[in-house]
């Protein structure tokens, strides 16, 4: 019985309602009345996006001096790899000192075939045209090999790091669950990052997210080294001193060659320990899972050290061989900052550190007559729609126009929940959903209609046109989900924006128009009594 | 209609169906043409890319006095840089002007040299940089995947909940409906930006419905109607749902419509293309879903239409 509505139906009716007309207010009032009187309410208004309330615009730069370190530091491990092929040539140091990779080898008659080798690993891939070796190889009248970039090489890898950047900027801040950011190149060397309103807390954070290199290694700590040896992040012998975090910075010396890379992680969060602290949970690839549990197998007892972006996070001991491929790294850290370094882990690192070029506050995109024309347009389109549907179905298009004013409340609700950002086309798109939200009440009243021509009394005649009406709607709104749900699992960015705006237009919409307007429809069958249905 | 007297006597529309099939030779001739125009147009003059996804030059001028964004950008536009982008800050002080132009280096320096003049007296310009574009290639690919998947899960939907043939169906009138609005864009040269792609998956979905709805009508007439020809029982479908179909069009369409007139120059893309592609899915519906259940092989519900054979001298 679709028509009937006992006591517990019309109270979650109206619960929910309750709950939208709630989320939506914080949009209706100003920032102090919200606080004064809907304080407690964890809902704030919807974000105006960048084009109707400007936002903050910050310039990231590939920090040069730390990309070309990093990138000396893959070399010096490339060439220690090259150097141990058989027949092995033995070293006495092998480090990156300033620009170049410094290689001192043992015995000097070994010269000739170690730079050899080295300028292999220089020499670009067989068939590129016009390409000049990737390094500058000089020897040193000590006997030492330099190896530094060409400029060209390290220009081409400046170009690289730069596009990377870009789309780890973009990874990580879909993934702090930031919408509608804009992210742009800007000339050669530079990131625009263009965020709707935030306040400064939330920009510190926000830069601190996206500007993080996220390097994380997994190295054994030597503990036969002595600390006094070394100066901190100075590599020596193949080894580097690092300060861990976990033990106040105190100094631990660990093995250069890392066990476990960030790119061998497939995913990471925010987590507890036992103790209740903040940890972050982490899965590794088959591969990494396989190299570190043979790794772990090999040095129990042993201690390793978590390393992010040359700081140790923390070195515990191996207890027990790690074959499960997860773990998870805890430290003196808070929640917050677990849950910015799961997001940094889980987007992937940078190639090198990014410094902020310059931040400021710019206003809206769009002038003060665009935003009214877009407004006074919604607000006609609605009113036309409404005028419309009254005109077209009478008494039952005024039921219809109410459910589709709640319709328009709930959405807001729902998206001021998200926290969602909305822009100029955002509210032309809620203003479609309207448009298209009459359409489950027009293909009802239109069976209602042909049940009324077929001549049945109007309680079953509004009775079977429900249930008629409502396989087709069924049908209609689960292809919309579903293609809803694609996109929103594969695309990114503002594909993935539209995809939830039109999922939670669907929902609103089949409760507003289908549930509400059924109850309201059945409240006057059962008060009036008509002989005859208006349609 | 509800303005009726009560006991009103009303024809039933499946008694007397309008002969869509016997016309649908318009479908064909109506979505040739749009196949061919909108190929052809996308072969010889492609899409006016927006700012969003071609990139430009910025340019930023700073002052003593606030600038006026209206008369900024009316001036820029004037200037022969139309779809430009205009904001302040430093309260105003200062304009950034993206133009969208195609960054040939040597250009820079001449577009910087006609913005100044353009600003007036007393107006520092920095030197122009070149700004990429919002939506990456990457991106860009990534979104194109995603909206054809999701296309193609909808057809493997309706072929779950219907027949095969619908699932086909539907999926074809969709890509249909889609096309024809980037070929609308490609015809006319409007700029299509990010807006324009949100407008298009909106068509896309707007299509669908409209479709599932014929379809669903098309399921149970012919469960209803076992010894019609196909081609009648459509007819009776297509019919029984006019109503629907044109008055959830035309509510939709004034709101669009409202946008179109009201909605100022930064809707105006957005709202052509929906009103468009309304009138192409309300077209798409009865000319194009319905008459593919007719011409592709596959059974249907209702044991008798099964093959080609059956629809063709049902509909002769």
């Amino acid at each position: 019985m679709l028509l009937r509505f006992p006591p517990w139906k019309v109270a979650l009716v109206l619960i929910t309602l309750l709950l939208g007309v709630l989320t939506c207010l914080p949009n209706l009032l100003n920032e102090q009345q919200r606080q004064q009187y809907i304080g407690w309410l964890p809902v704030k208004p919807l974000n105006l996006g960048l084009d109707l309330k400007g936002g903050a615009s910050i310039l990231l730069e590939v920090d040069p001096v730390e990309l070309r370190q990093n990138e000396l530091r893959n070399v010096n491990r490339a060439i220690g790899e090259k150097l141990r092929e058989t027949p092995l040539i033995p070293v006495t140091s092998r480090n990156p000192e300033g620009d170049a990779v410094v290689v001192k080898l043992r015995n000097p008659a070994d010269r000739a075939q170690a730079l050899e080798r080295i300028k292999t690993l220089g020499r670009p891939p067989a068939g590129s045209i016009g390409v000049q070796d990737y390094y500058i190889i000089t020897e040193r009248a000590d006997g030492a090999i330099d190896v530094r970039f060409s400029d060209t090489r390290f220009d081409k890898l400046q170009v690289d790091a730069l596009s990377s950047s870009i789309e780890a900027v973009r990874r990580r801040s879909d993934n702090s669950g930031l919408v509608e950011p804009n992210i742009q190149k800007q000339g050669d060397s530079r990131i625009l990052v263009e965020v709707p309103g935030l306040n400064p807390s939330e920009m510190d954070t926000l830069i601190g997210t996206l500007t993080k290199t996220g390097v994380l290694t997994f190295n054994m700590v030597d503990p036969a080294a002595n600390v006094a040896d070394y100066t901190p992040g100075e590599p020596r012998n193949n080894r580097v001193a690092l300060p861990d975090d976990s033990v106040k910075g105190q100094i631990e010396v660990i093995h250069l060659d890392a066990i476990i890379q960030g790119s061998d992680l497939s995913g990471a969060r925010q987590d507890f320990d036992e103790t209740g602290g903040a940890s972050i949970a982490f899965q590794l690839h088959p591969a990494g899972a396989k190299r570190f549990g043979d790794e772990t197998q090999k040095n129990v007892g042993q201690r390793f050290a978590i390393v992010l972006d040359d700081r140790i996070v923390s070195a515990p001991v191996i207890q027990s061989p790690i074959t499960g491929g997860s773990g998870r790294i805890t430290g003196n850290f808070t929640i917050e900052e677990a849950e910015q370094m799961a997001v940094v882990l889980r987007s992937g690192a940078l190639p090198a550190r990014l410094k902020v070029a310059e931040r400021r506050v710019v206003d809206a995109s769009l002038g003060a007559d665009s935003i009214r024309a877009g407004v006074m347009a919604s607000v006609v389109g609605v009113g036309l729609v409404a005028v419309f549907m009254i005109i077209a179905y009478g008494l039952l298009g005024v039921f219809a126009v109410i459910a589709l004013l709640l319709n328009m409340v709930m959405m807001i609700g729902v998206l001021s929940f998200f926290g969602a950002t909305l822009t100029l086309p955002g509210i032309a798109g809620i203003l479609l959903t309207m448009g298209m939200a009459v359409d489950y009440n027009v293909l009802i009243f239109e069976r209602i209609r042909e049940e009324k021509r077929n001549g049945r009394s109007p309680i079953t005649s509004v009775e079977a046109g429900y249930d008629h009406a409502m396989a087709t709607i069924i049908d209609a709104n689960v292809t919309h989900v579903v293609a809803a749900l694609v996109m929103f699992n594969l695309g990114s960015g503002p594909v993935r924006g539209f995809a939830l705006t039109l999922v939670i237009g669907v929902i609103t919409s089949f409760f507003t128009a289908v549930i509400v307007a059924r109850w309201i429809m059945a409240i006057w069958l059962k008060t009036f009594r008509p002989k005859w249905i208006p349609i | 209609m509800w303005w009726d007297k009560p006991g009103a006597k009303k024809a039933n529309p499946e008694d007397k169906p309008f002969p869509f099939m016997k016309i649908r030779w318009i479908g064909f001739i109506v979505t040739g043409f749009i196949f061919v125009a909108t190929t052809v147009s996308l072969a010889t003059q492609g899409l006016n890319m927006g700012l969003d996804f071609t990139g430009g030059v910025q340019i930023e001028a700073t002052r003593s006095t606030p600038f006026d964004v209206g008369v900024v950008r009316d001036e820029v536009s004037k200037a022969g840089f139309e779809e430009s982008v205009v904001t302040t800050s430093n309260a105003g002080n200062t304009v950034i002007i993206r133009l969208p132009v195609e960054t040939g280096a040597e250009e820079v320096p001449a577009i910087s040299q006609k913005i100044t003049q353009i600003l007036g007296e007393g107006v520092s310009v920095q030197v122009p940089a070149v700004v990429g574009p919002k939506v990456s290639g990457e991106l860009f690919m990534s979104g194109v995947l995603a909206a054809v998947l999701a296309v193609l899960a909808i057809g493997l939907y309706v072929w779950f909940r219907f027949e095969l043939k619908f699932g086909t169906g539907a999926f074809v009138t969709t890509f249909h409906d889609v096309y024809a609005v980037v070929g609308l864009f490609s015809i006319t040269q409007l700029t299509f930006d990010l807006t324009i792609v949100a407008g298009v998956l909106t068509v896309a979905g707007y299509s669908i419905n409209d479709t599932v709805v014929v379809y669903d009508r098309i399921r149970e007439m012919l469960k209803k109607y076992k010894k019609l020809p196909i081609a009648q029982v459509i007819d009776i479908s297509i019919t029984s749902t006019l109503s629907r179909t044109l008055i959830t069009s035309l509510a939709t369409m004034i709101a669009a419509g409202s946008m179109v007139f009201l909605g100022g120059p930064v809707l105006f893309g957005f709202a052509v293309s929906i009103v468009f592609g309304i009138i192409i899915g309300t077209y798409s519906s009865i000319f194009v879903a319905a008459p593919m259940l007719m011409h592709l092989p596959g059974r249907l519900p209702g044991a008798k239409y099964t093959g080609a054979e059956t629809t063709a001298k049902a509909a002769s």
